[in-house]
């Protein structure tokens, strides 16, 4: 879900319109399993948990969690950092200069 | 869905009457995968009042050489194309475009014929319930130009009005690369001058006309050929843009070369100036670098789409780079 | 009774004529059938073994035909425009979306759903459960006949081909690392059952 918020999940709006365009599963693009690379899950105790038996839930924030590692991550890559998402090839493209 | 009739046609004459006596009011189903989709959303002003089912005509599914010729039968699903043994060693490049087509469910589906037929993706004209009236639908303009045109033309418009969306087969550049022949219920059509831009059409088809193979010359001795395709998506995604290529060499000299692109015109795209910058001479990186640059030299990018120009670039180059390994 | 009534019309063009005889000529010469049409939405199905035989309209699709009709509902609605897998039946022997196939057109075929799959006990569902590859599973039944499909055909896939496989199923929750280990664990227990 981080990944494919990183890179390709995005609602597209008609800027002259406001309508939206993209409003179906082939044009608002989510990750399919080949696009995922390897992952290996680690799960930390730290006792932090303020739900019923020490519990937090940890699921669902990896969608905001990842796409704020990636963009380091494409710094290190290109030295450019991007500050918008999904970093697709055309941002990519335009902060190196190369459109 | 809206109702409408439904037809199962049992031969290419009976299928041929039927789309005479209903001209435009009726659609050909083969796969569906395509039309289905544009029917639940109701993207057009009309609606189809009837649908010919060719799934159920015998004999039209069928890969085979004849007297040297790759001949495809127009209901020949595209995962069948991608798992033959046949098209792998004739027309390496159609087997590759058919891997890289859609998803594994939807290869299973759609037939060649339906890949080279589908409709435009344009995100303005596939809108539901017909909300932006284009070009391509008799309407005013092409609404890409002032918007979202991230996955429109980078070689300009139709000639006649200006429509900007792409084609988006996979198959169509590989099979121009390959030279290949479309066969329909009529006549013989190179597949070069098979596509056309017009109000909700993109082949140059009549209305009872119907594609019943698909002919690929062998190729002369030497050629090696090649399919790219860039998406965001490894899978399901439509192409932002694909390659095909195809060259002949002799002696380590380039001596024929055709060379495609895909979806990054209102047509399928032959890379005309890239194939005389390498005819005559032997590939190395340099070469394919030029060009690539030769490829998209004429190219008017729109305003959101500059970035598909540098991708058309690189991935001539990679398609040429990838026919000189075999 | 009335005249209009009886005059039989014809399907492909809508000419009437009086007689069935007179219908039948018209329909070979003018339109080059093979003969009059079946009666129409009439379609014999075999689902999970069990025959059926519905009356169906042209614009229903498997899906509907299967999920709100027979009430199956196994199979999930998710894009509805063939791009997330959800919809996956094995019909005839391919995994194929049935939001994207009309049930008219899929008469004499054989189909196969994810309750059938459940009913037969196949290894792939104890699998699905050890490795936990859901999370709100939504998306796992496509999933599920989806891999059922490869594991007919493959007995014994790679990783890689699993992902080929699977590549066409969406799932937002990503539980992707856990299917290919579970379908490669059902691969190993239908192996070990064999000999």
């Amino acid at each position: 879900m981080g990944v494919s918020r990183a890179k390709f999940e995005e609602v597209v709006h008609d800027p002259v319109t406001g309508v939206i365009l993209n409003g179906n599963l082939l044009d608002y693009k989510i990750a399919t399993m080949k696009d995922l690379g390897p992952v290996s899950t680690i799960l930390v105790e730290t006792g932090l948990g303020y739900g019923p038996y020490g519990l937090i839930g940890v699921g669902e924030d990896i969608g905001t969690v990842i796409p704020g590692l990636m963009a380091p991550a494409v710094y290190n890559a290109i030295g450019v950092w991007m500050d918008d998402f999904p970093i697709t090839p055309g941002k990519i493209l335009k902060a190196l200069g190369k459109e | 869905m809206k109702e409408f009739k439904h037809f199962n046609a049992y031969s290419i004459d009976e299928a041929v009457s039927l789309m005479g006596n209903y001209g435009d009011r009726a659609c050909i189903i083969a796969g569906g995968t395509d039309l289905l989709g544009k029917m639940k959303d109701a993207i057009l002003p009309a609606y189809p009042e009837a649908l010919v089912n060719i799934k159920t005509i015998p004999g039209l599914n069928y890969i085979k050489e004849d007297g040297g010729m790759l001949k495809i039968g127009a209901l020949t699903t595209l995962s069948e194309i991608a798992h033959s043994d046949l098209v792998r060693s004739k027309a390496s490049a159609l087997a590759q475009a058919a891997c890289r087509t859609a998803s594994p469910h939807l290869r299973d589906m759609g037939t060649i014929a339906g890949n080279l037929c589908q409709d435009i993706r344009c995100w303005y004209y596939r809108n539901q319930n017909n909300r932006f009236s284009c070009l391509r639908k008799k309407g005013g303009r092409c609404y890409a130009i002032k918007g979202d045109n991230r996955y429109h033309s980078i070689f300009g418009g139709s000639v006649s009005g200006g429509c900007m969306a792409v084609h988006p087969s996979d198959t169509a550049p590989a099979l121009i690369a390959l030279n290949a022949s479309i066969k329909t219920s009529a006549r013989t059509i190179a597949a070069q001058d098979f596509f056309e831009v017009k109000p909700v059409k993109t082949t140059v088809l009549k209305a009872d006309e119907i594609v019943t193979e698909i002919q690929i010359p062998a190729p002369a001795a030497g050629t090696s050929s090649a399919f790219l395709k860039f998406a965001l998506r490894q899978a399901i995604d439509f192409p932002i843009v694909n390659c095909a290529a195809a060259i002949t060499r002799a002696n380590g000299k380039v001596t024929a070369a055709r060379i495609c692109l895909n979806a990054v015109a209102v047509v399928p795209y032959r890379a005309t100036q890239a194939e005389k910058t390498i005819i005559g001479k032997s590939i190395d990186e340099a070469l394919a670098e030029e060009a690539g640059k030769a490829a998209v030299a004429e190219a008017k990018p729109l305003e959101h789409n500059k970035y598909m120009v540098q991708v058309a670039r690189t991935i001539v180059k990679r398609a040429i780079l990838a026919c000189a390994v075999k | 009774m009335n005249k209009e009534i009886t005059k039989l019309t014809c399907p492909y063009c809508g000419e009437t004529k009086d007689t069935a005889e007179g219908l039948r000529e018209h329909v070979f010469k003018s339109h080059k059938a093979r003969g009059l049409p079946a009666p129409e939405g009439r379609i014999k199905l075999i689902i999970n073994r069990a025959e059926y035989e519905f009356h169906v309209k042209p614009n229903w699709t498997l899906y509907y035909l299967i999920h709100d009709k027979l009430g199956l509902t196994g199979a999930k609605q998710f894009c509805d425009r063939g791009a997330c897998g959800s919809c996956t039946m094995i019909v005839d022997g391919k995994p194929v979306l049935s939001c994207m196939m009309l049930a008219i057109e899929c008469d004499g075929k054989t189909v196969e759903t994810v309750e059938g799959i459940a009913a037969d006990g196949h290894p792939l569902i104890e699998a699905y459960v050890n490795n936990h590859a859901m999370q709100c599973g939504y998306c796992t039944p496509g999933f599920v006949v989806t891999s059922k499909a490869l594991l007919d055909h493959n007995p014994d896939p790679t990783e890689e081909e699993i992902v080929e496989a699977l590549a066409g199923n969406l799932c937002r929750c990503s539980t992707y690392p856990q299917h290919p280990i579970a379908v490669r664990e059902a691969a190993a227990k239908m192996k070990a059952a064999k000999k």
